[in-house]
């Protein structure tokens, strides 16, 4: 295994038992994350996308294979482990924001470092430079009912941001925005990436997806294709 | 650090509950304010009857008729003049005296009213003194000679006729007339019992006009030094072989204590039945409110679990909320029970026993860690459902 594999997947069931039925949501998956990628999971609903991502994420146990993180097999480490590979090594940007609609912006920012054990005032700290960047520092003690779709993603972003995790991993980030906020958000990936953070981003448009190195296609549990995007878009920038 | 900073977490999370997870702090409330002011008043009580017992001296024992305590009948003179000899002689007696009692009707300025006619040995005056029985505020000691003059306790003598009773005046008592030499401080002890209407009198007066010759009562005290237990025994065993039955019964301040205190222990255990039943319920309604609070944020637990959060802070978390809430509903309880301490004591006093009810400095901090670990044992099953929450589940919550 090379050193700058991050995330390695090897041979990954996930059944699902619906009582009388199985469904083998990811059926043999082997996956690599190397350091400073960004790979895109695609593919139609059902075909495990979100599944991948949550195992990968180490959200979610699989029911056969292995998962290593930096080199090292989930498992063997128990859920407090997990917890704290999550908190430390991987930022999550989701869909439907999961902002904690009772915590202001910056609070919501500063959760994940309250779990690593950051002193109150140096989170504040962080929590504010990171809103600041994302470009929402006018909306610092806003809670996320006050924000827009656009904002509310911005914050998960500034969140996911706070402990400076090696990964991003992204599912459908644009999924509930508007074209224009869906953009911002995108581009707001796509400079993560350039700063040399790894992205795993799952989507099911394949303009996002081209965003880019690698494309890995799914269908019915299974890797179908994996695809090399050119990378003269990125010159771009 | 990161487990020190549940505590405001938690207290924040409590704050933003709903009010119905207050209404389920009444329980606690309820149990809490019980435990505080009953046990405030049975600690109150128990410290005025120690006091009032203690006063009496702890050096008397005292020989009543009947066979054991609470057979005391009125007509059971079963006791005999000739017995204060008989205990005198016993070794490590001091001294011994009787009392001479019988309800009469007294007469002041054409008003009558029950007393209990106590008729004392004047000689041994200084023995009920010693033990606070009397206290002479006005008027002088009695006399060997004395014999139709009564002494009377300052409440009786202001309080039981329309108009007070001086010194010097007369009063009737069977058709002969008393002349009033000495007033008392009044016998709290006797009061606090309902014996308002005892008034002094010598022992001959009553064997004179009562044909009483007997004393229904003997008090004898003990040298310094002596065991008062053996001594105690001794006086059983003479006055039994005296008798030739045991038709009489001997106590010591200690004895009433232990019968005080044991009624207290039953009255507290009917106490802690009472609120621990409420705290019962109170602490389901913690693990209601709880629960509730789980499911409702299991979005938010997801997340938690999701960015970092361990389980072991999750179920901390959960359990210090619920905990807190215990606490607040303790301390409301706390409030609560001392005012009725307060109350108790107030009414108390206006009744003519003084005696502090309030909870003290110890049954607060064990009331306050009592309710704060309700809360969290309530807490725990509903933190643990939280803590084993399955993060990608949580997050599809709707």
């Amino acid at each position: 295994m090379p050193a700058d594999i991050i995330i390695n997947a090897k041979n990954v069931v996930k059944t699902y038992d619906m009582g009388a039925v199985k469904v083998h949501a990811l059926n043999g998956v082997d996956f690599e994350l190397k350091k400073g990628e960004f790979v895109s999971i695609m593919g139609p609903s059902g075909s495990g996308k979100t599944t991948l991502l949550d195992v990968l994420s180490v959200l979610l146990r699989p029911t056969s294979g292995e998962v290593f993180i930096n080199k090292k097999p989930i498992s063997k480490m128990d859920d407090n482990e997990l917890a704290k590979i999550r908190g430390k090594t991987i930022g999550f940007v989701f869909q439907t924001f999961n902002l904690i609609n009772r915590l202001s912006a910056k609070e919501n920012v500063m959760m994940p470092l309250w779990f690593q054990g950051v002193p109150k005032s140096d989170r504040e700290n962080r929590a504010e430079k990171i809103l600041f960047d994302v470009g929402l520092a006018d909306r610092i003690n806003h809670k996320p009912s006050e924000l827009s779709g656009g904002q509310r993603q911005r914050v998960a972003v500034a969140r996911a941001l706070a402990v400076d995790p090696e990964i991003i991993v992204a599912d459908e980030p644009t999924g509930n925005l508007d074209s224009v906020s869906g953009e911002q958000i995108m581009q707001l990936i796509k400079d993560l990436h350039k700063n040399g953070k790894t992205i795993l981003m799952v989507t099911h448009e394949e303009e996002l997806a081209q965003n880019a190195g690698r494309i890995v296609r799914l269908r019915d549990g299974k890797i179908v294709a994996t695809d090399v995007v050119k990378k003269k878009e990125i010159n771009v920038y | 650090m990161v487990y020190l900073e549940t505590f405001s977490v938690a207290f924040r999370n409590i704050c933003n509950q709903k009010l119905r997870s207050y209404l389920t702090l009444f329980g606690i409330v309820i149990g809490i304010a019980a435990i505080v002011s009953l046990i405030g008043i049975v600690q109150g009580l128990q410290g005025f009857i120690t006091g009032e017992l203690q006063a009496l001296g702890m050096n008397s024992i005292f020989v009543e008729p009947g066979s054991e305590m609470g057979m005391t009948t009125a007509i059971g003179r079963t006791l005999e003049e000739n017995d204060l000899d008989i205990i005198r002689r016993i070794p490590g007696v001091k001294d011994a005296t009787g009392l001479w009692e019988t309800s009469v009707t007294m007469k002041y300025k054409d008003q009558e009213a029950e007393v209990l006619l106590i008729g004392m040995e004047p000689d041994k005056a200084f023995m009920l003194e010693d033990m606070g029985y009397i206290d002479i505020i006005e008027g002088r000691e009695f006399k060997s000679t004395d014999k139709y003059v009564i002494g009377l306790y300052s409440d009786f003598a202001e309080e039981t006729f329309d108009s007070p009773i001086q010194i010097r005046e007369s009063v009737e008592i069977n058709g002969k007339k008393f002349r009033v030499i000495a007033i008392s401080k009044p016998n709290s002890f006797a009061s606090s019992f309902g014996m308002s209407n005892m008034v002094l009198v010598t022992k001959g007066a009553v064997k004179e006009l009562f044909e009483a010759e007997e004393p229904v009562e003997l008090i004898a005290t003990i040298e310094d030094g002596a065991d008062i237990k053996a001594v105690q025994e001794e006086i059983d065993k003479e006055l039994e072989k005296a008798h030739g039955t045991k038709d009489f019964y001997t106590m010591t301040s200690e004895n009433l204590l232990a019968g005080a205190d044991a009624i207290l222990g039953l009255v507290g255990l009917v106490v802690f039945v009472i609120a621990g039943i409420s705290l019962i319920v109170g602490g389901i309604g913690i693990m209601n409110t709880m629960l509730m609070a789980v499911m409702e944020r299991t979005r938010e637990i997801g997340i938690m679990k999701a960015i970092g959060a361990s389980s072991n802070l999750v179920l901390f978390l959960f359990l210090i909320e619920a905990g807190l809430i215990g606490l607040v509903g303790g301390a409301i309880g706390i409030i609560i029970g001392s005012g009725i301490g307060a109350l108790a004591s107030f009414a108390a006093s206006l009744a003519g026993f003084p005696f502090n009810a309030l909870p003290s400095l110890e049954l607060i901090a064990g009331a306050l860690i009592f309710s704060l670990v309700i809360g969290m044992v309530s807490g725990w099953i509903p933190a643990r459902r939280a803590a084993n929450m399955d993060p990608v589940e949580a997050l599809r919550f709707e």
